[in-house]
């Protein structure tokens, strides 16, 4: 897979480091020490990461797209950045189910169709779940979306490419039918087309867990995806939970993984050398910034 | 120490933690946002530089596109320049609309190349829009015809329905083609708008200001235009917009992930050396914010780029950088969320930003730096041979110097008001004067009968205790020199408020009375709390009434507090609202008899063993909203026992100075708390469960990183001198006599200035003919020698200026020869009486406390404590060095700069103990006397500086007398 990297809706495709990339992530941790040896870490930092990718030859346009880049030739940064070695590109609390913040950020229930919380009642992994309280006269396909932190569109994605939005979805009550969907948009939020996956009802015992999935791929025209969870029949005040989210790149579903979020990045700096003429290696020091 | 919930203090306490900050800075000065900020830009904005569209808006600055609503697609357009609005129909408005929060400072630029020929048209800014039903707008109005005035109006519609909020008329006026600014803040409840001329620049203030919270969540904003139904304009009318401004108030407010490091210092800081360290003086906070993040979208949008004043691009172009509200917690991720716990309240006084660094610093003081306001004292004598006896102790002052900066314990002066006495440690009124008064008595909160007063906690509560010598005691006041006049049907209104220890069952009689100037012109009302516990309303309407009383609300439950409240308004009836806490009774008494045209002149507080605070009388017309009965302190005073003969006289002091100096002369501790309450707090606080009892336990296993002791001789001190000041106050007699004998012409007047050798007070208001004891006097005679007629009449002696050192008197002569200011010997005759004040700082023993077993163990060390004007009397002196010896005459140990495993619910005074397995350093309790807070990247530190707790002896009940000093 190619390592993608630019601004929304114009993303830009270079091949594949061939000697892979170096990433740290920095937690940013800080330690104190007691006088009789107590220790305490004190974690201060995001998770960012920084990474060092090293293309020994690239031809002279590739080198042209990277510098670019560096140089804000396609409009200033910070870029989106899809690291070909991560699955998961949702963000840490919305694809552990709020286990990270214990908070229900990211997700944003639809005007007036019900509440979302960080719940301690259901899990399917961790100790939480994100739970939906709908309302006591819920609308017509009710949903809850997962915002993009980086922009209000949704998720920025890559034109004509396949993806899967997956989760494990419990509820209490039978009636409740619960599909996941992916909405893509145009630049300016404008709604192309939906996607949406089988709906099914759940168990109605809570904390019996099913998965759901919606595979796509994105219109050619898309730039942003929003990813939801939606009720195609509703009953009032009944509750929704949600857990293990995953949003990927491919046509199947896959063993989950944590999510790291989609990056917003800049360039650090760009050193290479010139082995022969209009053949260019490039190392790229790029560092997440939110 | 703070209260924090269990989640927190767990994750606190806890080995791996994620420390947080909240900080919030409320640049709109709106009040704080508590909308979410979503994930959107901190600011849209257009300036309409785009490619031509000839149906709709397009897309924003930065990719938000418009969206519009109303008419036709072809009635909106970009025209490259400027976005229209092109209304070819009547009464149909157009919507040009883009998503937003739900708080919002939203502006933009209008023009119409015509004005209204008939009726209005009208533009706006619309907030919190879901869709034409429900939304807030705020207006500009073009009027029509020959005036074009322009006005505001901010309204709101839900559900469909329209309701006008408020409409102020501007001076503008509608000229075509001419650009006007809107500006719109919509911040929780708080709406705002005005509107300008673009050409005279934005005005900093708002023609409409009004709360309401009907619609609260998120929509969208943009512009709207419409031209009434009427209108006989040609149509269409073009609508052009520039400059559309969208601030996420919210998102700007938001510091808490922008910053780099955040540092929070608090200390006390006293004038006894810092090597001994005392627990005692001003707590002032500052906080410093290293800013390093701008916009997370944009990398060239740094935090230096964000906080520039002079970068018209920040979505905080135009906001105030300085004296700007400000708040900050700090806590950590906890098993509940994120958890934080309030630690600074204040405001912003510096906000440079770096360049080179692309960073920015920003500065902030806590509610020390509100105090700013010069406080220029009256002067008062206590009782000590004083005319008038108010009573008088240190807390007044304190409470004064406040109240001058908008910090109140009781609430503020009332508008029109006319007389007020807060009665916080002395009966002196802030509006009116003290007319005659017999002593006022303070209830001693020491003895078994202890109960806390309702606005200032501490040992002594305000009371006047009936039957002195068989008559009432009272505090008789005039009301502010203009009187007040009342009469049937002349539309006035009286209010009079206080609040009252009542007992319910027990009689409380005459808690205030008002009372006309003179007979006939006679009203007099007054209130009281029967055995029945219903509170009596009684008025006289005029010299022959027996008066008739109305029953208020009742006073039920326990014996405490109660607000009580009473409000008149004389029509052809008298409609009298009498109110008790939160319960309110109305009364039309219809009895036409009352006289008109009576002026109210006298406040009076009658003897009762009641204790009252906080009188108030005012004018104002009677408002649903008025009443005061859910008051909110701002500061809370520990009452001081440093009883004060006077406040000497030249007091204009900063008012942090001045309290400071109060503090310090009975060694108390003062400042505003995390949550921006001021406490001044004396020695009682030392014996407060929360110095008492150990707060938590700060070990070298776990929390301690270092220790720095500090127990050495230096901070020993067993000759302890505090000098008293004491004022000193001569009995009424006089202070000037003339010198020379003065000649008033026929029907002519003379000005004499009298000028006194000591500073006066008291000098009685009248003159009176004749040799008087206890008043002014003359004697005027027909001829120079003295041998003539002794003229009284056609001659008037008044005042027309007194001050401190100095009076203007005026003699009038309307007889047709002249008069000789002389008595029958020929001598000079006239007298000025008053009471001669004085103060020496030098002019006492000064009080020494020694320890010999001190003396003989570690040689002597003795400590001067510095002269102070407030601490004028002996016995608090001896006392304070009393005390002082037991802290100071051993070797106490000092903790300095202590870094310690943070912990955001500790604070300064919180005893906590010290524990070192190992023996090496202290275990015992210390009172924190200084804390700093610390969070970057090294994470979330604090250093401590601390002393050992002591037992408190304290000066000011006796107690030590009896146990160092001997009885």
């Amino acid at each position: 897979m190619p390592l993608w990297i630019g601004r929304p809706g114009s993303l830009k495709s270079i091949r594949s480091p061939l000697r892979g990339a170096d990433v740290e992530m920095d937690l940013g941790t800080a330690q104190l020490d007691a006088l009789r040896g107590g220790r305490t870490i004190d974690m201060m930092g995001a998770g960012l990461r920084t990474w060092r990718f090293s293309w020994p030859s690239l031809t002279t346009a590739s080198a042209g797209v990277l510098r670019g880049l560096a140089l804000g030739s396609f409009g200033p940064g910070p870029y989106v950045m899809y690291d070909p070695s991560q699955r998961n590109y949702l963000a840490a609390n919305q694809s552990s189910g709020t286990d990270v913040l214990a908070l229900a950020t990211g997700f944003t229930p639809q005007a007036s169709q019900g509440t979302v919380t960080s719940s301690l009642l259901a899990a399917f992994t961790g100790v939480r779940s994100l739970r939906w309280l709908l309302p006591a006269s819920p609308g017509a396909n009710p949903y809850v979306e997962l915002d993009w932190p980086g922009g209000s569109f949704g998720y920025p994605v890559i034109p004509s490419t396949a993806y899967t939005f997956s989760g494990q979805i419990s509820g209490d009550a039978a009636t409740l039918v619960v599909r996941l969907d992916l909405v893509w948009t145009d630049a300016t939020g404008a709604t192309l087309s939906t996607s949406s996956g089988t709906g099914a009802a759940v168990n109605g015992a809570v904390g019996t867990f099913a998965v759901r999935s919606v595979t796509a791929t994105s219109p050619a025209n898309a730039v942003y995806a929003r990813p939801r969870i939606t009720v195609t029949t509703a009953t009032a005040n009944k509750i929704v939970h949600a857990d293990t989210l995953q949003l990927e790149l491919g046509s199947a579903v896959s063993t989950h993984e944590p999510g790291l979020g989609l990056p917003l990045v800049a360039f650090q700096g760009l050193p290479g050398t010139y082995p022969w003429s209009r053949i260019h290696s490039l190392e790229a020091m790029i560092a997440e910034v939110a | 120490m703070l209260s924090a919930s269990a989640d927190l203090v767990a994750a606190a306490l806890a080995t791996q933690r994620t420390p947080l900050v909240d900080l919030r800075v409320d640049w709109q000065n709106a009040g704080y946002s508590t909308a979410a900020a979503g994930a959107g830009p901190a600011q849209i904005r257009d300036s309409f530089d785009r490619a031509v569209v000839a149906s709709g808006w397009g897309v924003a600055d930065g990719g938000m596109p418009w969206t519009t609503t109303g008419g036709s697609a072809s009635d909106y357009s970009v025209d490259g320049t400027v976005g229209k609005h092109s209304v070819g129909s009547l009464a149909t408005a157009r919507y040009s609309l883009i998503d937003a929060p739900a708080d919002v400072d939203v502006s933009f630029t209008v023009s119409t190349p015509v004005t209204a020929l008939t009726v209005d048209f009208r533009t706006g800014v619309l907030a919190r829009y879901a869709d034409a039903s429900n939304h807030y707008v705020a207006s500009v109005v073009f009027g029509p015809a020959a005036a074009k005035d322009v006005s505001v109006n901010i309204t709101k519609v839900v559900a469909g329905a329209t309701t006008s909020l408020s409409t102020v008329d501007t001076t503008l006026t509608h000229v075509a083609a001419t650009v006007y600014g809107v500006r719109f803040q919509c911040v929780g409840s708080v709406l705002r708008a005005r509107a300008w001329v673009l050409a005279d620049g934005e005005p900093t203030t708002w023609h409409v200001s009004v709360t309401d919270a009907a619609l609260t969540g998120a929509g969208a904003s943009g512009v709207k235009s419409v031209v009434a139904a009427t209108s006989t304009n040609t149509l269409p009318v073009v609508f052009s917009f520039n400059d559309f401004r969208m601030v996420n108030v919210a998102s700007v407010q938001d510091l808490s992930s922008a910053y780099e490091s955040v540092t929070l210092e608090r200390w006390l800081s006293a004038d006894t050396p810092d090597e001994v360290r005392l627990v005692e003086g001003s707590a002032a906070a500052q906080l410093t914010v290293q800013l390093a993040k701008g916009e997370v979208a944009d990398e060239k949008r740094t935090a230096a780029w964000r906080y520039s004043p002079y970068n018209a691009s920040s979505p905080l172009a135009g906001a105030d950088r300085h004296n700007v509200p400000i708040k900050a917690a700090f806590g950590f991720q906890t098993a509940a969320g994120p958890e934080t716990v309030r630690r600074f309240t204040g405001r912003t006084v510096n906000l440079p930003v770096r360049p080179k660094s692309a960073s920015a610093e920003l500065t902030a003081l806590d509610g020390r730096d509100r105090m700013r306001t010069t406080v220029d004292l009256p002067m008062i004598l206590a009782n000590q041979n004083a005319f008038l006896k108010p009573g008088l102790n240190a807390s007044w002052v304190v409470d004064y110097a406040l109240r001058a900066n908008g910090i109140y314990t009781s609430p503020a002066i009332r508008s029109q008001c006319v007389f007020s006495a807060t009665m916080h440690g002395s009966a002196w009124p802030e509006v009116g004067r003290l007319n005659d008064q017999d002593t006022t008595h303070w209830f001693d909160n020491d003895s078994a009968d202890f109960f806390p007063c309702r606005f200032e906690q501490g040992r002594y509560s305000p009371v006047l205790l009936g039957g002195d010598g068989g008559s009432f005691n009272r505090i008789n006041a005039m009301i502010d020199q203009s009187h007040y006049q009342v009469g049937a049907n002349d539309g006035q209104t009286v209010f009079f408020e206080f609040w009252a220890y009542l007992t319910p069952g027990a009689d409380a009689p005459a808690l205030m009375f008002m009372f006309g100037e003179s007979y006939p012109a006679f009203f007099m009302d007054w209130v009281d709390v029967g055995t029945d516990s219903k509170l009596v309303f009684t008025i006289n309407r005029n010299a022959t009434d027996p008066g008739s009383s109305i029953d208020g609300p009742t006073v039920s439950g326990v014996a405490a507090w109660r607000y009580i409240g009473v409000h008149m308004t004389f029509g052809t009836t008298i409609t009298i609202r009498c109110r008790v806490d939160s319960t309110t009774t109305t009364v039309v008494d219809a009895d036409p008899s009352m006289v008109d045209g009576v002026n109210f002149k006298y406040v009076s507080i009658i003897g009762t063993t009641v204790p009252v605070e906080a009188y108030q009388v005012t004018a104002e017309p009677y408002s649903a909203t008025m009443w005061n009965n859910a008051f909110t302190p701002s500061a809370i005073l520990s009452m001081s026992a440093n009883e004060l003969t006077a406040i000497p006289p030249g007091i204009s002091s900063d008012p942090w100075d001045l309290v400071s100096e109060v503090a310090n002369a009975e060694f108390a501790t003062h400042g505003f708390d995390e949550n921006d309450l001021y406490l001044y707090q004396t020695r009682d606080r030392w014996i407060s469960t929360e110095a008492q009892t150990q707060q938590r336990v700060l070990s070298t296993v776990d929390s301690i990183a270092n220790l720095d002791i500090d127990d050495g001789l230096m901070a020993v001190r067993n000759v302890i001198s505090v000098p008293a000041s004491p004022v000193t106050v001569s009995a009424l007699a006089d202070v000037w006599s003339a010198s020379e004998m003065y000649t008033i012409p026929p029907r002519n007047s003379l000005v004499v200035w009298a000028n006194f050798n000591d500073t006066t007070l008291n000098v009685p208001p009248y003159f009176t003919s004749g040799l008087s004891l206890d008043s002014n006097w003359f004697m005027a005679n027909s001829r120079p020698d003295g041998t003539g007629i002794v003229w009284s009449t056609g001659i008037q002696v008044y005042f027309e200026a007194v001050f401190a050192n100095s009076a203007k008197i005026r003699l009038v002569n309307s007889n047709p020869g002249p008069l000789y200011m002389i008595d029958t010997t020929g001598a000079p005759a006239l007298h000025v009486l008053g009471q001669a004040v004085s103060q020496d700082e030098n002019a006492s023993t000064t009080p020494i406390a020694t320890s010999a077993s001190s003396i003989a163990k570690y040689g002597t060390r003795p400590l001067p404590v510095s002269a102070n004007r407030w601490r004028q009397s002996q016995s608090v002196a001896k006392g304070i060095a009393g005390d002082l010896l037991g802290e100071l005459a051993v070797p106490r140990p000092t903790v300095k700069n202590i870094e310690i495993k943070a912990d955001p619910r500790l604070r300064v005074g919180n005893r906590v103990g010290l524990a070192d397995p190992d023996g090496v350093g202290p275990t015992s309790d210390f009172w924190i006397i200084g804390i700093t807070d610390k969070v970057d990247r090294q994470g979330y530190r604090q250093m401590i500086t601390v002393r050992q707790a002591t037992t408190v002896l304290l000066w000011d009940v006796g107690r030590w007398d009896v146990n160092v000093w001997g009885s």
